[in-house]
């Protein structure tokens, strides 16, 4: 079996999960970001999109497979891995950036392209309560609102989901079309934890929060699992799986546990290994051996 | 001798209205009190012409609550009725309306829930239908947001020192399971009609001061010492349900209003009238404020009404405010007018709900 992996920063737990990697990046830099995890060293050094790393051999679950994996760092200067053009007619047109082209032409015998594109997209809404007192209603998480909160209309955040769903939607799509016999799972990142405070790594949140103080933990849940609902059904329209987090990740509560995590939105190896297994149990093919 | 030789010029018609052009006129010799524009912390509600009040105190630089701004994740340009008045009620035409929706806020009676699911499959509350076109997605989160709309309200009261409040109407449609009533009648813009529930009510003098004096006395309650500006719209009845023609009605229906603020002015310390009525729809204007609908106000109007406010009214007033034009100005100004007016009535946009009535079938 061929897998592809591509992803951005939400990737590393789950290429750390496979073994050793970074030394296929040529350099190895090892320079340390101030508020992230080792795992997050050298993140802005190299322009990691350019390179496609192989691990041939890997243990996913109950398959062995061989992975090519394309892990873009934040100093990559194609971030976005796709474009959009409008007509004059006003219709959009959708196209890879050239990056996402030379990624997917490395995937083209891949079975499974897994896509951790993205993923801290809602970290601004979720974590500082910079905003005025605001609630909204998310049916999978019923309760009252906070008292004396804003009740805001689902249309509303409904449409900065939109927002940002749908750019995963657009990238995961583009990926069907250039690599039509290959599946796409795109895996969700770790939810919310409940409790940040003794976390080491605050990924750059750190003056945000001691500022604004942390949002509600039950409205970064709402935040959260509407978020999924959104993508889950865009993803979809697509025939994209959406991966949820393995349910042993997450507490009674719906929040991610914090020992599987890796700074304030990231998640570890050991998570990056449930992960794994959650995938490899949801792929729908006779193991090939 | 006799007891009006003694009287100051304005007591007289043909002194206080004899000067050179219209904004000479002293329109307001006696105000109860003067608002300090640096300090007083103004809100206001009422009809249509009570929005033209809030833009021109804000342009002023007036201090204006609003106790219901618009949420940062609700984009500037969702139709969910921020900035219009201080809080998101949209327009009080009747003063039972602000009776009903203070003795909400203030829990002398439940919150009314009279919900509609339009077309679009949007919930919109019957009580705020202009003020909130978008609607929400639930009925559910438009009950909610009533809820928090009543306790912004309420917090309202407590954050203003002036309550300027423009009586507009004496006619409306109640609901009489729900004993409430509404801005608009329901089926002009949405909802639906039903005779069987909706009732045409027009109230006289007695119910409009019963309801003037409740609700003064429930703003009291919350806040000991605010100071209430009541004005009258000089805007006229786009339609009316009784049996007579839209101009009687109008000119009763401000009569009544007219002569309850008086009597409320009379009985309360703590409440003034601001003469914008009269300054527009008095005679001495001759209809030169009002628009080529007769019903309307102009720009011109509004500006002299403001101006009047800010020259009589206040202290620590603007120093530039706009005067009406000279007599040939004014006349070049009419002469312009098919542009002109064009030009000024789509700066003059503002959310009437009454108009709708011009388009309805009633």
């Amino acid at each position: 079996m061929r897998i592809g992996l591509i992803g951005h920063s939400h990737s590393v737990c789950l290429m750390d999960a496979l073994g050793k990697w970074r030394d296929q990046l040529g350099e190895t830099p090892r320079r340390k970001r101030d508020g992230y995890a080792d795992a997050y060293g050298g993140w802005d050094e190299i322009d990691t999109s350019k390179i496609l790393i192989r691990l041939p051999g890997r243990r996913i679950g109950r398959f062995t497979a061989d992975l090519v994996c394309a892990v873009i760092f934040g100093g990559s200067d194609d971030y976005e891995l796709v474009g959009a053009s409008v007509g004059t007619d006003k219709s959009v047109t959708i196209f890879p950036t050239e990056t996402l082209a030379k990624i997917c032409a490395g995937f083209a015998d891949c079975d499974l392209i897994v896509s951790v594109v993205f993923g801290n997209e809602l970290a601004p809404h979720i974590w500082t309560d910079d905003l005025p007192a605001y609630d909204f209603i998310e049916e999978s998480l019923p309760g009252p609102l906070r008292p004396g909160a804003q009740p805001i209309d689902r249309r509303y955040i409904g449409s900065i989901l939109h927002e940002y769903a749908s750019r995963v939607q657009a990238t995961c799509l583009m990926m069907r079309r250039l690599c039509p016999r290959a599946g796409i799972a795109h895996v969700m990142p770790p939810p919310p934890l409940e409790d940040p405070s003794r976390l080491k790594f605050l990924e750059g949140f750190d003056d945000a929060i001691a500022k604004a103080g942390l949002l509600d933990a039950r409205l970064r849940q709402r935040w959260y699992r509407a978020y999924a609902a959104k993508l889950k059904a865009l993803l979809y329209q697509g025939g994209i799986a959406l991966v949820p987090p393995p349910p042993a990740a997450v507490d009674g509560k719906g929040f991610f546990r914090e020992y599987l995590s890796n700074g304030l939105t990231h998640g570890n190896a050991t998570y990056g290994g449930m992960v794994w297994e959650s995938v490899a149990a949801n792929i729908n093919v006779t193991p090939v051996q | 001798m006799n007891p009006y030789g003694a009287l100051p010029p304005q007591n007289h018609w043909k002194k206080q209205l004899d000067a050179a052009d219209l904004a000479a006129i002293d329109y307001d010799p006696a105000p109860k009190w003067k608002f300090d524009l640096g300090a007083d912390r103004f809100a206001t509600a009422g009809s249509c012409f009570a929005q033209h009040f809030a833009r021109e105190l804000r342009k002023a630089g007036g201090l204006y609550v609003e106790s219901e701004p618009r949420h940062p994740l609700i984009p500037e340009t969702a139709g969910h009725g921020y900035g219009l008045f201080s809080a998101r009620y949209g327009n009080i035409y009747t003063v039972r309306q602000l009776r009903e929706l203070l003795e909400q806020a203030f829990g002398a009676r439940p919150c009314v829930e009279d919900v509609f699911r339009d077309k679009t499959g949007r919930w919109i509350d019957l009580l705020r239908m202009r003020a909130i076109p978008d609607g929400f997605s639930s009925r559910e989160e438009c009950l909610l947001d009533r809820q928090y709309h009543l306790g912004r309200v309420r917090a309202l009261f407590e954050m203003c020192d002036v309550f300027v409040f423009t009586l507009g109407l004496t006619e409306c449609w109640e609901n009489t399971e729900l004993g409430a009533c509404y801005p608009i009648c329901p089926g002009v813009i949405d909802g639906a009609f039903r005779p069987e529930a909706h009732r045409f009510v027009n109230s006289g003098y007695e119910e409009c001061l019963r309801d003037m004096q409740r609700s003064i006395e429930l703003i009291r309650q919350a806040n000991p010492n605010i100071r209430i500006l009541l004005t009258v719209s000089p805007v006229m009845l786009v339609a009316t349900y009784e049996a007579r023609g839209a101009l009687q009605s109008s000119i009763a229906s401000k009569a009544i209003l007219r002569a309850v603020a008086d009597r409320c002015v009379r009985d309360y310390d703590c409440v003034d009238y601001f003469p914008s009525y009269d300054i527009i729809a008095g005679p001495q204007s001759a209809g030169r404020f009002y628009q080529d609908d007769r019903r309307d106000v102009t720009q011109e109007g509004v500006e002299l009404v403001m101006g009047v406010f800010f020259g009589t009214r206040c202290i620590n007033r603007p120093t530039v405010f706009a005067t009406p034009k000279s007599g040939a100005e004014a006349e070049a100004a009419q002469n312009r007018k098919p542009a002109v007016q064009r030009a000024i009535a789509k700066a003059m946009q503002v959310e009437c709900d009454e108009i709708l009535l011009g388009h309805a079938e009633v």
